[in-house]
This record gives C-alpha cells, structure tokens and sequence, in this order.
C-alpha cells in the first residue's frame, strides 16, 4: 500500500477497507455456512438482486438521471454514473454485440478483491458475484431483465475483470387499472 | 456470546470510581442494564413457554417464538464473528503507523477516536470506566441506528445492527492483545451503549 499524501484521500481509503474486508467476511461466512460454491455463488447473487432492487432507488434519487432511450445509454450510466457512485471506479464498456443487446464491463481493478486470494479448494467460486445481484435487480426495477455473469475474473489469474451483460427483454408495466 | 467467566450479568460494578474520559462527554451514567433494552446477550430474550394452560396453539406459538429466538441468536453470533474478523483486519491498518500505545486505556482512546472516526466518521461521544476492566462508550448518535430511529418501531431489531460493531471492537482490541466482552444496549435509538469487559490473561 502506498502511502497517502494527505488526510481527505486517507479517511477514504479507511472506508474503503472495512468495505473490503466486511465483504471478505461476508463471503468467508458464507463459505463456512454452504457446503459448495455454487450454493455460495447462488446465495451471493441473491443477496445482491435483494440490495439492486432497493438500491436503484437510492441511485435515481441521487443521480439525477433520466430514462434511457437504448441499452447503450444505459450501459453508459451503469460504468459511469452507477460504478463511480457506489464502487468509485469507473468500468469500459466493451464487446457490444452485432445486436447490441450485450455487453461486457471491464473492471481494471475491482475494490471488492483488495487483499484477496482464492485458496485452492474453491476454484468454482465468484468471489464478486454480488454485483451480478445487484445489477439483475436494480434493472428488473427498472423494467429492464437481464443476465450479468463473470466471464473473467483477475482473481483467477485474468487480466481484468469483465462482468458481461446481456439484455433479455423488457418487462411490461403490469400497473393496477387506472393508474398511470 | 460467551458469558463472563463468573456468570455475574450484569457484571457488579464498584460504587463510584466512574470517570468520565473524553473530553466531550456530557450527560450523567445511569444504570447499565435498564430493564427493557435491547441487549446482545444470547439466550436473553425471555422467550420461556407457557407454564400452564399447556395447549397446542400455546405450545406450538412458544416453540415457535423459541426458534425464532435461537435462530435470531444464531444470526447475531454470526455477525458478531464477521465484525470480529473485520476488526482485527482493520486495527492492523490502522495502526501501523501510529506509535505505541501506554496502556490500555490508550487503546480504548483510540478505538473511541481515530478507530470510530475511521469506520462511523464521528467519535464516541462518551467513554467512561471504572478503572477495573469494564469501559463503557456511548455513541450519541450511531450511525447504523440513524435511518431506523424516527419511531420505538424497530427497537427490537437494533440488535442485529449492532452485532457486527460489538465484533469490531472485540477483534480490534483482540489484536492489540486485550481479550474483551463486548456487548451492546440501546434503550433510545439512535443513542446506544457499548460495554467493554476486559478478561484478564
């Protein structure tokens, strides 16, 4: 760790670590708790659908952001708004398929595997699949179903990380009759 | 949560000899166990079945209620082993830098100050002790309690939110070589109490 030149980006950096480290215990806990990975990934990508669902009105009220008009802008606020705000990185987008109906977030570096290291024995496990979670749910709320996997991860020894996106379809409005 | 070593809870605390040690602190000590706080003790909750009048609904509503308590309990211990694990993760960042500290109550000065700083961005607003192992910091204004503090609505569920902190500074003073009890209460939120109970080695 490179030491910090003033105070303000330090008390950052202290924030940053007990997030690091509670998500570290969060995923230990829940490797002590399920038998196998899958079960782990599962509960992972759970929890994080259950934080998205809530979370993405925590992020309109902030960001102020409006709808978008295509899945490009949407992949637009997600790096660059959503990311930034909660993660404080800011992930390319990239490999846009011929559709445009996937993408893929390059993570450079991923603050939720700071001081972390895959032992041998859970080779299978996504140690971020959170953020699939929470991306699923935070667009579901926002009409939107779509798939998010890790295809690549830099704590099994890729480059970087890349969460891919794929868009499934849009949810219809089912609103009570009368309402608009 | 283990209980204290001679089963004495609440722990017998020496008339008088209470000091305040920070500078801000303010208010008066009142009692340390308040009857109808919320405590982390396990196993506190009073759930006990009916004695008599034995029937289903009773039986089945008491072995429910019963569960619910161990499960509850369970989630706590749980917690309050992630907050362990994270405070002594924490403590050895914090702390390498700084120089070393005098005494034990150097140590809960830290905790109180640069540690709570760190972690809650405010200090503990009152650290008091009795000069005999047992410290207790209040937080004025906890910032995990704040967004559920408007109404009594979710007094019963404090608990849980305070679990993991209890963790943090048993695992923090843990890896400064000072093996402690932590426990909480709150009695208004989002105003809570935790106390430190050194066990000497």
């Amino acid at each position: 760790m490179s030491r910090q030149a003033n105070r303000g980006t330090e008390s950052k950096k202290m924030s940053s670590e007990l997030f690091t480290l509670t998500y570290g215990a969060l995923v230990t806990q829940l490797c002590k708790d399920y038998e196998n990975d899958e079960d782990v990934n599962k509960q992972l990508d759970k929890m994080g659908y259950n934080i998205g669902v809530r979370l993405i009105e925590d992020f309109l009220a902030r960001s102020n952001v409006g709808r978008c008009h295509d899945f490009r802008e949407t992949a637009d606020v997600i790096a660059k708004v959503a990311f930034k705000m909660y993660l404080g990185i800011t992930p390319s987008i990239t490999n846009w398929s011929p559709a445009g109906d996937e993408f893929s977030l390059i993570l450079e570096n991923n603050p939720l595997v700071d001081f972390v290291e895959l032992p041998d024995n859970h080779s299978s496990l996504i140690y971020s699949n959170l953020l699939c979670g929470v991306l699923r749910g935070a667009l579901e709320m926002v009409q939107m179903a779509v798939e998010a996997k890790f295809v690549q991860d830099t704590l099994k020894g890729d480059g970087v990380t890349e969460i891919r996106m794929r868009f499934i379809r849009r949810i219809e409005d089912n609103l009570p009759a009368g309402e608009e | 949560m283990k209980s204290p070593p001679d089963g004495r809870f609440p722990p017998r605390l020496a008339a008088g000899g209470w000091a305040p040690l920070l500078a801000q602190s303010r208010g008066g000590f009142e009692s340390l166990w308040v009857p109808g706080v919320v405590s982390l003790r396990a196993g506190s909750s009073g759930h006990a079945g009916p004695e008599s009048s034995y029937d289903r609904s009773d039986y089945v509503q008491g072995f429910t209620t019963r569960k619910k308590a161990t499960e509850n309990g369970r989630c706590i211990t749980k917690l309050e082993n992630m907050g362990f694990r994270v405070g002594q993760g924490l403590i050895e960042r914090f702390t390498k830098d700084t120089a070393r500290f005098k005494d034990e109550l150097d140590i809960m000065k830290f905790i109180c100050k640069d540690f709570w700083t760190t972690v809650f961005k405010k200090q503990i607003d009152n650290l008091r002790t009795n000069h005999q192992g047992i410290y207790v910091l209040q937080d004025n204004k906890f910032r995990l309690l704040t967004q559920m503090s408007a109404g009594k609505q979710y007094l019963e569920h404090a608990s849980k939110y305070l679990a993991f902190t209890c963790g943090l500074i048993r695992g923090g003073l843990s890896n400064l070589g000072i093996k402690s009890i932590v426990t909480a209460e709150v009695s208004s939120m989002p105003a809570c109490k935790f106390q430190v109970m050194i066990q000497k080695l």
